[in-house]
C-alpha cells in the first residue's frame, strides 16, 4: 500500500501534485534516456579506459557495482526503474572530455576523490572519465602542461565540461593568481575556456562564491565563477571539499540526459542540495527534545546529543550530506561529534563557521566594518531596550518637573481650557 | 476651577443654567475587535519573544544524565512560537482590512499627509517632547502621530512576518507540507526576495533576531507612552484598551 503524504485537509482543498512519480512518467523518461545513451554511445571513447574492466582489477565486485548505482538512482531522486541505465550512464563516462582547472584552492577537492582507503566507486569512475587536463594530477609540467590544455580545448571544442576549482581573484587584474609558465592570470583562463565548454561546474565552496580566499577582509578580491562566466550552463557542487557523490551524480545526470539537472536559486542541483541537512540529521531528534551538547565532552556529548548549542548551522546549511555522508558513507561531521559549519553555503566562513548558536556569537559582522559591530542581536537588542530605557526615564522625570513647575504658575481652570470645547462623542474618534 | 467642582458630573451641580460647568465626557475610541486584536497581539509578541529567545539559542535542557523521551523542549518551543506567530500574522491581515475598510474608523485617514494630519502629528509629537507644557491638539480624538506609531509597529510586524515564513519554509523539503504543496510554493513566492535584500538565509536570520528586539523595544515605549497621557492628560489613555473609551473632560453651560 502506498503511503500518501497528502492530508485529508490537502486533499478537500482539491488537486495538489502527486509526490511520487507515476510509472508511466517513469516508463517515459527511462525512453528518453535510452535515446541519449544511445547518442554518448556511439561516440568515441576517449580515456582509452573502461569502467568494467577497472572494477575487476579492483576487486569491487558486480554486487558492490550495483548497489552503487541503486545509491546513486536514490541520491539523483530518480525512480529506481532507472537504476540500469545510470549503470550504464556510469560506464560512458568515458566519452565526456573533461577539462579541470584549479585557482585559489588547495586542491581538496580533487583530494577528496583520490584520498580514499580503497579505490571507491566514484575514484574508478575518476578515472575512466576523459580527464584531458588537471594540474595535479597529470604528468606533464611547464610548456607541455599548456600545450596539452591548448590541444583538448581546440580538440573538443563545444563539447567538453569544464571543472573550475578554487577561487577567482579579480584584484591587481587577476593578478593574484597566474597560471603556467605563460604567467596567465586564472580570471582570462577561465574566460578563455569557458568559451568553448558545453558546461561549466564550479566545484567546491571556492569556486561558488570565492570560499575562503573571498572571506572577509577578501584581500584578493576573490570570486566565484557565477561572477566571471555568464552565457553557459553552470553548475555549483558546492561544500568544502564537494562530496564526490554530488560530482558524479551530476556528470551521470548530465550524460543520461544531456542537460543540467534543476538547480535552486544559487545553482546548486536540487538532488542534492535540496534539503536541510538538519532535517535528516542523525541527532535531530535530540534538537527537537532540547537535548543539546553544552561543552565539549559533556554528558550530551557522551549521548550523541544535537550539537546546536555548540554553533552547528545544519538548520541553515542546504546539502545531503545528513544522507550520503563522506568517504562512501563511513561519515560525517555531525557524525564524529562536531557541527556543521555550513560549507556549502555562501560566505560560510564569516558567517557560519563559529562553535557557538549564531544569537551567541559575538562575531565581527562583515560589511559592517567600521561601524564596531561586534555584537550579536541580543547585546544589540539589550543595548537598544537600555537606550529605551534610559529615555524613557529621562522623560518621565523631565515631565514630572514640568508638571510640577506647571502646577505651580498656572491660574487655576487653565488645564479644563486645554481641551476642545469640541464634542467628539459623535465623530466617533474610534479606532 | 477647584478640585471639587472637577468632580461635578452633568445634572448633579448646584449651579444656574448658563453657569459654566465641567462635564466628563465618554469618548469611544477602541471597538471590541480592536481590544480583542490588540490584547491577542500583546499575547503572540510576549509568547513569540519568549519562546523565540528559547529557539536561538536554548537556555534550559532536560538533565543530559536522565534522558527523556517525553521532554521535547525544542519542538514545544518551536511549535508554541508558529502559533503565536501565525496569530500575530492572521490578525495583520485583519489590521491592514481594517485601516481601509473599517466601518467605524478607517485609520488610513489618519495617515493621509493632509495639513490637517501634518499640523496634528506635529502638534502631538511637540506636545510629548515639550513634557506637555505645549498642548495645542485636541486630546479626545485619535491624533496622527498614533497612528503613525501603530503604522511603524505594523512594518516592523511585517518585516518579522516576511522573515519568518521564510526562515519556516526553508525547512520544508521539496515542497512537501500537510496541507499540500501549494502552501510552501506561497510562501516562497511571497517571501524568497527577502534572501537577496538581507543577504541569504543568515542575513534573514539576523534580521528576524533584530527585529524582535526591535518589536520588544517598540512595545515598552508604548507602554510608557499610554501611561505618560494618562499622567500628563488625565484623561485615562490607558484604560482604552480595556474598556473602549477614554473620559474626557469638557466645560460648557448646563445647557451648552
Amino acid at each position: 500500500m502506498e503511503y500518501d503524504r497528502r492530508s485529508l485537509f490537502a486533499r478537500a482543498l482539491g488537486h495538489t501534485k502527486e509526490l511520487r512519480t507515476t510509472e508511466d512518467e517513469a516508463l517515459a523518461l527511462q525512453r528518453a534516456c535510452e535515446a541519449r545513451l544511445r547518442e554518448v554511445e556511439a561516440m568515441e571513447p576517449l580515456s582509452g579506459l573502461e569502467l568494467a574492466p577497472l572494477l575487476t582489477e579492483h576487486k569491487l565486485s558486480r554486487r558492490a557495482f550495483i548497489a552503487w548505482t541503486s545509491a546513486m538512482t536514490a541520491a539523483l531522486m530518480l525512480p529506481p526503474l532507472l537504476r540500469p541505465q545510470v549503470a550504464r550512464a556510469a560506464a560512458l563516462l568515458n566519452r565526456i572530455p573533461v577539462i579541470w582547472i584549479e585557482g585559489q584552492d588547495c586542491a581538496g577537492n580533487s583530494e577528496a576523490f583520490i584520498r580514499s582507503s580503497g579505490p571507491t566507486v566514484e575514484e574508478l569512475l575518476f578515472q575512466t572519465i576523459s580527464l584531458e587536463f588537471h594540474e595535479t594530477l597529470m604528468a606533464a609540467a611547464g610548456v607541455q602542461a599548456e600545450q596539452r590544455k591548448q590541444q583538448a580545448a581546440q580538440m573538443y571544442k563545444g563539447s567538453y565540461i569544464l571543472v573550475i576549482e578554487g577561487g577567482i581573484p579579480l584584484g591587481e587584474n587577476g593578478g593574484y593568481c597566474t597560471i603556467g609558465a605563460s604567467g596567465q592570470t586564472f580570471v582570462d583562463e577561465v574566460r578563455e575556456l569557458s568559451g568553448g565548454a558545453a558546461l561549466v561546474l564550479a566545484a567546491g565552496a571556492c569556486a561558488f562564491y570565492g570560499g575562503i580566499p573571498a572571506s572577509n577582509p577578501n584581500p584578493t578580491d576573490a570570486v566565484g565563477v557565477s561572477s566571471v562566466v555568464s552565457g553557459k550552463p553552470l553548475i555549483n557542487i558546492p561544500a568544502c571539499p564537494m562530496n564526490p557523490v554530488n560530482f558524479v551524480g551530476t556528470l551521470i545526470h548530465y550524460t543520461l540526459t544531456g542537460s543540467a539537472p534543476a538547480l535552486d536559486s544559487l545553482g546548486r542541483p536540487i538532488w542534492a542540495f535540496g534539503n536541510l541537512i538538519h532535517n535528516n540529521c542523525e541527532r535531530r531528534a535530540h534538537f527537537d527534545a532540547g537535548e543539546y551538547v553544552q561543552h565539549w565532552g559533556d554528558a550530551g556529548a557522551q549521548n550523541n546529543f544535537c550539537l546546536y548549542k555548540m554553533g552547528c548551522k545544519g538548520p541553515f546549511t542546504y546539502n545531503n550530506c545528513s544522507i550520503v555522508r563522506y568517504n562512501e558513507g563511513t561519515n560525517w561531521p555531525i557524525g564524529v561529534g562536531h557541527g556543521c559549519i555550513g560549507c556549502s553555503q555562501p560566505q560560510f566562513w564569516d558567517t557560519l563557521a563559529y562553535e557557538r548558536p549564531m544569537t551567541n556569537a559575538s562575531i565581527h559582522a562583515p560589511g559592517l566594518a567600521g561601524w564596531g559591530v561586534e555584537s550579536s542581536a541580543d547585546e544589540f537588542g539589550l543595548g537598544l531596550l537600555a537606550v529605551v530605557g534610559v529615555g524613557i526615564v529621562a522623560h518621565a522625570i523631565a515631565s514630572a518637573a514640568a508638571g510640577h513647575r506647571a502646577r505651580r504658575t498656572e491660574p487655576p481652570g487653565a488645564e479644563v481650557g486645554a481641551a476642545s470645547t469640541e464634542d467628539h462623542q459623535d465623530t466617533g474618534g474610534e479606532e | 476651577m477647584s478640585k471639587k467642582e472637577l468632580e461635578l458630573r452633568p445634572g448633579t451641580g448646584p449651579t444656574a443654567d448658563d453657569e459654566p460647568v465641567v462635564q466628563v465626557v465618554r469618548v469611544p475610541r477602541m471597538t471590541a475587535t480592536w481590544r480583542a486584536i490588540h490584547w491577542f497581539q500583546a499575547l503572540a509578541v510576549v509568547v513569540c519573544f519568549v519562546t523565540g529567545l528559547y529557539i536561538a539559542n536554548p537556555y534550559y535542557s532536560p538533565n543530559p544524565t536522565r534522558i527523556d523521551a517525553a521532554t521535547y523542549f525544542m519542538a514545544w518551543n518551536r511549535a508554541i512560537h508558529f502559533y503565536g506567530a501565525l496569530v500575530l500574522d492572521v490578525s495583520m491581515f485583519l489590521i491592514a482590512y481594517l485601516y481601509v475598510f473599517s466601518t467605524k474608523h478607517r485609520d488610513i485617514t489618519d495617515l493621509r499627509p493632509s495639513p490637517e494630519n501634518l499640523t496634528e502629528f506635529k502638534e502631538a509629537l511637540l506636545n510629548f517632547v515639550t513634557f506637555n507644557r505645549r498642548k495645542r491638539l485636541d486630546t479626545s480624538k485619535r491624533d496622527p502621530f498614533l497612528a503613525v506609531l501603530f503604522l511603524v509597529f505594523h512594518l516592523i510586524i511585517l518585516t518579522q512576518l516576511l522573515t519568518g515564513f521564510q526562515l519556516y519554509v526553508a525547512s520544508y523539503s521539496a515542497n512537501i507540507s500537510a496541507v499540500g504543496s501549494w502552501w510552501p510554493s506561497l510562501l516562497h513566492f511571497v517571501t524568497d526576495w527577502t534572501l537577496t535584500v538581507f543577504g541569504g538565509n543568515v542575513g534573514v536570520r539576523e534580521t528576524h533576531l533584530v527585529t524582535a528586539w526591535i518589536i520588544i523595544a517598540w512595545a515598552v515605549f508604548h507602554i510608557y507612552y499610554e501611561i505618560w497621557r494618562s499622567i500628563m492628560w488625565k484623561e485615562g489613555d490607558i484604560v482604552i484598551s480595556f474598556g473602549g473609551y477614554k473620559y474626557v473632560k469638557r466645560s460648557g453651560t448646563k445647557h451648552g
